[in-house]
């Protein structure tokens, strides 16, 4: 909603422009170095990770370079420990046992200790991460929109009303995988009337339609707030600008600190924790591609 | 400040001292004989005594003499010289109509102003642009345009490919004031920029002030845009209009009660959604995407002191997917104005005026998620505006002027019962403006003009029955409830605008001037070229005025008869209190944005040359800029100082047009500048197998410099003493089809998803046009 003038503007602008595109070369000098840590906790009881990789060059065509021999923990609020150890088929990747879970409500911090500046000295990385109450969702429907390419999926269910709500929702199709920025849209809680999300329609953009028998996907994220900026600060700095509706292009916020005073090591990344529920549905209808040219 | 001021009031509330022999005021106004238009800027001199005056906007003129006999000249570039004997024994008025040069006459001549106007003239710092320059202009998709003539001047920059926001002199695209008929247009763009609001058929004079404005005007840092349409043709009844590519076009003029009174009816609408149900795509086949616009104008002759106007303003831009979508977004404007003559001396010009705006948005793809969203700005207020012509020597103007503003920052939400969003409505922010000022333009000796005046501008927030809060370092610290309509928050700044022109010969002068300008409102918006849901927002108990104190110095010569103009302009600006956004600011449907403010300081200088060439078969001219523009913003690039988005060194501008007569006109322009400044990414890392780029300094890098050359021809169809005449325009924008880049951005390669690759996307290659013109 918040957006609804902005994304209506985009695709005015897109639908007048879309043809125009030409390869640009762009060269730029090498930036500072930055230790970059990222990773999540959820509420799924499987094997997390955390990785640990060096920035590099921005042109570059290499994968980024792993950071080994870190000493990486998760622990939350009670005392409890989780040590992650560092897979032995990629650099820089840090893994929980297979049974590791976070719980709703709890606060959970990250340590990470390796010597980025070769000194014989580990620095310490540290960042804490709430996890939100999930959103309940009872049932999910697949209904017709206005446009036959276009249906929605209706869901009922509920929203936590103790704390700030950032509800990422997501949809796939059968096998398909969606990733943690490819979401639909994060809702906030004031956009919707109640806390019961009694029948709230989103838009389901399937773009090579749905079939009779279809499994469709329905997942829901609680995010806190930091997370959820995070997100869309990603998604934005990942996707085109244009002059019309982007603001100056700026680096994507991060929770990771050094800890050591006196030391000076950039640090960008994330750890975050979140809740999530999922729902799934079998299409008893056909909805075209929506690119198809004879609708 | 006190050190400047006082001299400066003693200036202006000084009454000059003259001759007490017995003096007689000759005024009138003068019009084209053919329509009946008042000319603005027409020279009456009286060649014995080397003194002299010129009409103002409504062609007015007031000159006294001593008692005598004198032959007296009223010349207009374009129009035969009228002589005249006049016998001033007492005051009279003496009302001229100017024919225009008969075609075997005529030379071609491109600016309406009378000769060495630019030399003589008190300001500077100041473009004028008449319908006939714009229209000589290449079109763009068959409209010529008047922001995209203002464009290639020296000192403007267009901020981006295809926009109707514009810099001048690394000013921002909010620092210019844009009055149509006095009345503000917020939002000047139709299509997303590529038109603005200005209907050409429609215009009849248009004047660039770049930062030293006269103190009549103010409330903007870096221009002044004064656009006066046409009264009406007051001889016959009379039109001219044109079908072009996409769009056409219509206005109508002529006399409603004699010549007593006077209309003007213009329009034009896009048609561009008119041919897309031919698309085979259903989605595109049920778009809507147009604007239209419509100026109208009465204009009454009540008698000879006395002329009331009506001009009005309407358009709207529509974009709409069928059974999905809609938006929608328009200006209105309404000016009312009551021309008084008081005595020979004193003209005065009252004016009531009505400026709004407004966007809608409609989405109802689904019941339970229908929603709608409007936003809306309103300015009422009037103007007093006071001339005082005492003696040749002394032109004194003084006015009043105030403007009430209401901005509805959104209203909307979910519609109908069925609906599961929230309904909202943001409160109302309530401001006032009012300024005082006075101004003297004074002939010292015969060499020297002095040009002083000072301003005093007043802002006051009024209250919203809603709370106001108080940010210390940016954050909020408390909030005091505010009572709707009381004023809780002023603030004034005096704001003295000073030139010196000093002429050698009536061939090269130079000029000097100093002008300090205060702005109170500004654009919410962090884009580089802005969009039309962007709203404006007032200076508070948090945010203080911007203040841009401009120097100038510039030196101006014509040569071979007027028929080459020249200029060289130096300016130096500082800026203070200059309001930027924090990184993300959040401004759309904010009711708290001086919270996501920061403030700082900024300068910008540079030089402007100009060559122009005003007569024979071959017009046009050759401008080239060099303009620097730099901030430092609190918290903003580690508290460094970086280029504005409006620094760009080098700017050439080419416009050549020929006259093959009878048949044929030709035109060519050519634009160069240097890249827009832009922050690339210098690294990368690695997220969810998304790059995420970390970025150099702002503004560090530029896009590719820019350039184009636009090409125009024009054939005359009939002959100039038909009734009906026509023509067929042909024209070419972007002739070699430079790519220039729109944006820029960068993605994974899709062979080598850990390569990033840039692409730009830009928006025109060749585009072609022809547009069948006509006149009766």
């Amino acid at each position: 909603m918040k957006n609804t003038a902005k994304i209506m503007l985009g695709i005015l602008i897109a639908s007048m422009v879309y043809s125009c595109l030409a390869p640009i070369d762009v060269a730029t000098k090498n930036g500072d170095a930055y230790v970059n840590i990222y990773g999540y906790l959820t509420t799924d009881t499987t094997q997390h990770h955390i990785r640990i990789t060096y920035s590099d060059y921005f042109f570059s065509a290499e994968p980024p370079r792993g950071i080994g021999n870190a000493l990486v923990s998760i622990s939350d609020e009670d005392g409890n420990v989780m040590v992650l150890t560092e897979s032995p088929d990629t650099a820089g990747l840090y893994l929980t046992d297979c049974d590791a879970y976070a719980i709703e409500g709890k606060m959970y911090t990250l340590n990470v200790e390796v010597d980025i500046d070769n000194d014989g000295i580990k620095e310490h990385f540290q960042a804490k991460s709430d996890v939100p109450y999930s959103a309940k969702t009872d049932s999910i429907v697949l209904t017709s929109g206005k446009l036959p390419y276009l249906p929605f999926v209706k869901i009922y269910g509920e929203v936590p009303q103790n704390q700030k709500n950032y509800l990422a929702i997501y949809c796939s199709k059968n096998n398909d995988t969606v990733g943690i920025f490819d979401y639909l849209m994060i809702v906030e809680d004031w956009y919707f009337d109640n806390s019961n999300i009694q029948g709230t329609e989103f838009p389901l953009f399937i773009e090579d339609g749905i079939e009779i028998g279809d499994t469709l996907h329905f997942r829901v994220n609680s995010f806190n707030q930091e997370f959820a900026h995070f997100s869309m600060q990603v998604r934005t700095e990942t996707s085109p600008s244009n002059p019309i509706l982007s603001s100056p292009p700026a680096n994507v916020i991060s929770n990771v600190k050094l800890t050591d005073e006196g030391k000076s090591v950039n640090v960008v990344g994330f750890f975050s924790t979140f809740s999530y529920k999922t729902a799934f549905r079998i299409s008893d209808t056909v909805y075209p591609p929506m690119m198809r040219n004879d609708r | 400040m006190k050190k400047i001021v006082l001299p400066l009031l003693c200036l202006v509330l000084s009454t000059p001292v003259f001759p007490q022999s017995a003096r007689f005021t000759m005024s009138g106004t003068i019009s084209d004989a053919e329509n009946g238009e008042d000319l603005i800027g027409v020279n009456v001199f009286v060649p014995s005594l080397n003194t002299g005056a010129s009409t103002n906007v409504y062609g007015f003129y007031s000159l006294t003499l001593p008692k005598g006999k004198y032959e007296i000249e009223v010349s207009y570039l374009g129009y035969e010289t009228v002589k005249m004997t006049v016998d001033l024994s007492e005051n009279s008025k003496r009302n001229v109509r100017l024919t225009t040069l008969t075609k075997t006459l005529q030379e071609v001549v491109v600016t309406g102003e009378q000769q060495n106007v630019n030399v003589a003239r008190a300001e500077m710092s100041v473009e004028r642009l008449s319908a006939k320059e714009i229209k000589s202009l290449p079109a763009m998709m068959g409209e010529v345009d008047l922001i995209k003539a203002i464009q290639l001047l020296p000192g403007v920059q267009s901020v981006s490919e295809g926009s109707s926001s514009f810099s001048v002199r690394g000013g921002g695209h909010d620092q210019n004031l844009m009055l149509l008929d006095e009345a503000t247009v917020y939002s000047a763009s139709h299509l997303m920029g590529f038109f603005s609001v200005f209907n050409n058929d429609a215009v009849k004079d248009v004047k660039l002030y770049k930062g030293d404005l006269p103190a009549a005007y103010g409330g903007r840092l870096a221009s002044l845009v004064d656009v006066r349409t046409k009264d009406g043709n007051s001889q016959k009844f009379s039109g001219v209009g044109g079908i072009g590519t996409i769009s056409s076009r219509l206005t109508l003029e002529g006399p409603i009660a004699g010549d007593k009174m006077t209309f003007v009816l213009s329009g034009r609408r896009t048609y561009a959604d008119v041919f897309l149900p031919l698309a085979k795509e259903q989605r595109v086949k049920d778009a809507k995407l147009y604007f239209y616009d419509v100026n109208a104008k009465l204009n009454c002759k009540v008698n000879d002191n006395n002329r009331l106007f009506l001009a009005g303003y309407f358009g709207r831009d529509v974009f709409a997917s069928e059974n999905l979508s809609e938006m929608d977004f328009g200006n209105k404007t309404l000016t009312v104005r009551w021309n008084h003559i008081f005595s020979p001396k004193v003209f005065s010009n009252f004016t009531l005026i009505g400026s709004y705006y407004d966007y809608a948005t409609e989405i109802d793809m689904n019941e339970s998620i229908a929603q709608d969203w409007k936003s809306t700005m309103r300015d009422m207020g009037g103007k007093a505006d006071l001339s005082y012509h005492p003696d040749p020597q002394n032109n004194v103007k003084f006015g009043y002027g105030f403007m009430h503003h209401a901005i509805a920052r959104g209203t909307g939400g979910g519609v109908g019962e069925n609906s599961i969003i929230r309904r909202f409505e943001l409160p109302e922010d309530y401001a006032i403006d009012h300024a005082v000022y006075a101004s003297n333009e004074s002939t010292l000796f015969r060499k020297l003009t002095l040009r002083y005046g000072l301003r005093f501008s007043l802002f006051q927030n009024l209250g919203n029955d809603d709370y106001s809060y108080r940010y210390v370092d940016y954050e909020s610290a408390d909030s005091t409830f505010r009572e709707k309509g009381k004023v809780y928050n002023t603030q004034w700044r005096l704001e003295p605008r000073v030139g010196v022109n000093y002429m050698f010969n009536e061939k090269h002068a130079i000029k000097i001037s100093y002008s300090r300008s205060a702005q109170y409102i500004q654009l919410a918006s962090n884009s580089s070229a802005g969009s039309p849901v962007d709203l404006w927002f007032y200076a508070s108990e948090n945010v203080k005025p911007q203040i841009s104190d401009q120097f100038a110095f510039g030196y101006f010569r014509n040569f071979y008869d007027n028929m080459f103009e020249s200029s060289v302009e130096l300016y130096y600006k500082n800026l203070t209190n200059v309001v930027d956004f924090k990184e993300r600011a959040s401004l759309f449907v904010n009711s708290r944005i001086d919270g996501e403010l920061r403030f700082g300081k900024g300068y910008a200088y540079g030089a402007e040359l100009l060559l122009r060439k005003n007569k024979g078969a071959l017009t046009g001219w050759i401008a080239y800029t060099y303009s620097r523009s730099f901030r430092k913003i609190d918290r903003v690039n580690n508290d460094e100082w970086y280029r504005s988005p409006y620094d760009r060194p080098h700017s050439i501008s080419v416009m050549l047009n020929y006259d093959f007569q009878p048949k044929w006109q030709f035109s060519a322009g050519w634009v160069y500048a240097t890249g827009i400044p832009v922050t690339y990414p210098l690294g990368r890392y690695q997220i969810e197998g998304l790059y995420v780029p970390i970025y150099s300094k702002r503004n560090e890098y530029r896009y590719p410099d820019y350039h184009r050359l636009d090409l125009s021809a024009t054939l005359k169809l009939s002959k100039p003493s038909n009734r009906f005449r026509h023509e067929l325009n042909f024209s070419l924008y972007n002739a070699y089809g430079r790519k220039n880049p729109w944006t820029v951005y960068f993605k994974q390669d899709e062979e080598n998803p850990d390569r990033m690759k840039g692409e730009m996307m830009y928006l025109f290659s060749v585009v072609p046009s022809i547009t069948w013109n006509f006149n009766f």
